[in-house]
């Protein structure tokens, strides 16, 4: 039921909130139809809670939420959601600080949205992270116990981010982890990851929930298909000198300066899904690529670990075995081997040195006149070895 | 027995003039599983089946995958089907396409 004193109490016109609606849409990849729901839903008087839990974080997440502008966090905060709990925002502290939370967790019992921030770690029983005495992992489970549902914002909550790297000295892991292996209660879960996150995937995400009490279609790494269902490279500004093959050498070169396409200076805008390119960041006034700087791949799963930030793709792709090679591999499988073999690449019965050995000793007709160099043939390698493990 | 090796000889000789060409390509190895009749090309129904595949792969497995190519773009002689050349040419392309950028300043 749409509060009449609506517009009263978040200073929005009628029209200024409609508008922001329909970018709300527009940016979930949801139709025109979609835009008075959203704004009935919205506008309803029953405020749904929200606790916010931060883990092993940097509060980068956090900071990228308060710039979100489409809605901002004002408005999200004091119209759209009843905030009980964020370390950060809330204006209550200590004892009281934990009392909002454990209110909302007995009073909200299946009704409130649970919003993790930061991996959590499980080594030497969570000891290395503690808030008012409780371990992560204690606090995080009676939270989500009792949630609808959980939105893992940040690269750390949803993959493990930097807390996880090498040598992951606490044990940290993703909320995701902890779902599949059991130790957390199995909830309906979204990733939006990102180091940090674009602030208006976020807010996005949340509107769509309080919208249609589910969250936008995901792919198979749980992240909604509308911010993360194209590469960073599919929608750059620089696009058309990667096409033209015009490339920054180094950061003060010609190339860097007019502005060239920064894959030779390790851009991983190619391999990464996130919607910098489109969305943009600070009121969509530019992105790391556009302000000169390569995408170190920051939405994907273990960016950390993946090699030097500063070394391009296809080098990468020779010196290491990394999951970066792998996926490459998939891409060359799912673009060009499907043509003549299964589209489920598990049903080659022969290992991956016998595939490389067969595409290379030129016996297969067909074979012999694929043009596949070395960095292809090590990345196919890399994707079977991955597939057969 | 002179007419038992000649009976022989006529069977096998007419056995090789009456095999149709299906039948001998049979034994050729074909270049792409969706070759079904085993011809040697790809007709556009045979493509329509790889496509329909390909479509629910994409659909089933949620996530970006890439484009597959249109039938029109790979039979360059525009004769209706798609030989193992003409699928050779349009793969290498692309690979060619990924690795364009690669090795400009002549280090591999």
């Amino acid at each position: 039921m749409p509060d009449p004193n609506y517009e009263r109490m978040c200073s929005l016109s009628r029209r200024s909130f409609l508008k922001y609606c329909a970018g709300l849409a527009s940016l979930l990849s949801l139709p025109a139809t979609a835009i008075p729901l959203i704004a009935e839903k919205l506008a309803q008087k029953n405020k749904p809670p929200v606790i916010w839990l931060s883990f092993q974080e940097c509060t980068g997440c956090t900071e990228s939420f308060t710039r979100s502008y489409a809605p901002t966090i004002e408005s999200l905060i004091f119209n759209f959601l009843s905030l009980d709990y964020h370390h950060t925002l809330q204006a209550a502290s200590g004892e009281a600080a934990e009392a909002a939370r454990l209110d909302t967790i007995r009073n909200h019992k299946d009704h409130y949205l649970l919003v993790v921030d930061g991996s959590i770690p499980v080594k030497d029983n969570g000891v290395y992270s503690t808030i008012a005495g409780v371990t992560n992992l204690h606090m995080l489970k009676e939270a989500v116990n009792s949630a609808r549902a959980v939105v893992a914002v940040g690269s750390c909550a949803a993959f493990g981010g930097l807390p996880a790297a090498r040598p992951d000295p606490t044990g940290a892991m993703s909320v995701t982890q902890l779902m599949d292996d059991r130790t957390l209660k199995q909830k309906p879960l979204v990733n939006i990851p990102g180091c940090p996150p674009l602030a208006d995937a976020i807010s996005a995400v949340l509107a769509h929930y309080l919208t249609f009490q589910r969250f936008p279609e995901l792919d198979n790494l749980q992240r909604p298909l509308s911010f993360y269902g194209h590469t960073v490279h599919d929608r750059c500004s620089r696009l058309s000198y990667y096409e033209d093959e015009k490339f920054a050498e180094s950061f003060d070169d010609k190339g860097a300066r007019e502005g060239w396409c920064l894959y030779k200076l390790g851009c991983r805008g190619p391999v990464t899904h996130n919607a910098c390119a489109s969305v943009k960041w600070n009121n969509a006034t530019s992105f790391p690529i556009e302000a000169g700087h390569p995408c170190l791949g920051c939405s994907e799963p273990d960016f950390w670990d993946r090699g030097d930030f500063y070394t391009d793709l296809d080098h990468l792709a020779v010196a290491s075995k990394s999951a970066a090679s792998a996926q490459q591999g998939q891409q060359i499988y799912e673009s060009h081997c499907v043509y003549c073999h299964s589209i489920n690449a598990s049903e080659f019965s022969a290992s991956a040195d016998e595939i490389v050995r067969l595409l290379k000793d030129g016996n297969i007709r067909s074979h012999r006149g694929i043009e596949l160099d070395n960095a292809q043939t090590e990345s196919l390698r890399e994707f079977f070895l991955r597939l057969k493990r | 027995m002179f007419q038992y090796k000649r009976c022989i000889l006529y069977t096998a000789l007419m056995s090789l003039l009456l095999t149709p060409q299906a039948a001998i390509a049979d034994k050729q190895p074909v270049f792409s599983i969706y070759d079904t009749d085993h011809n040697g090309y790809l007709s556009r129904a045979e493509y329509a089946m790889f496509s329909e595949k390909m479509h629910r792969h994409r659909r089933s497995s949620n996530r970006p995958c890439p484009e597959i190519l249109e039938f029109s773009h790979v039979d360059h002689d525009q004769d209706g089907q798609i030989s193992e050349s003409e699928l050779l040419a349009s793969l290498n392309k692309g690979l060619q396409k990924r690795r364009r950028y690669r090795f400009k300043n002549g280090a591999e």
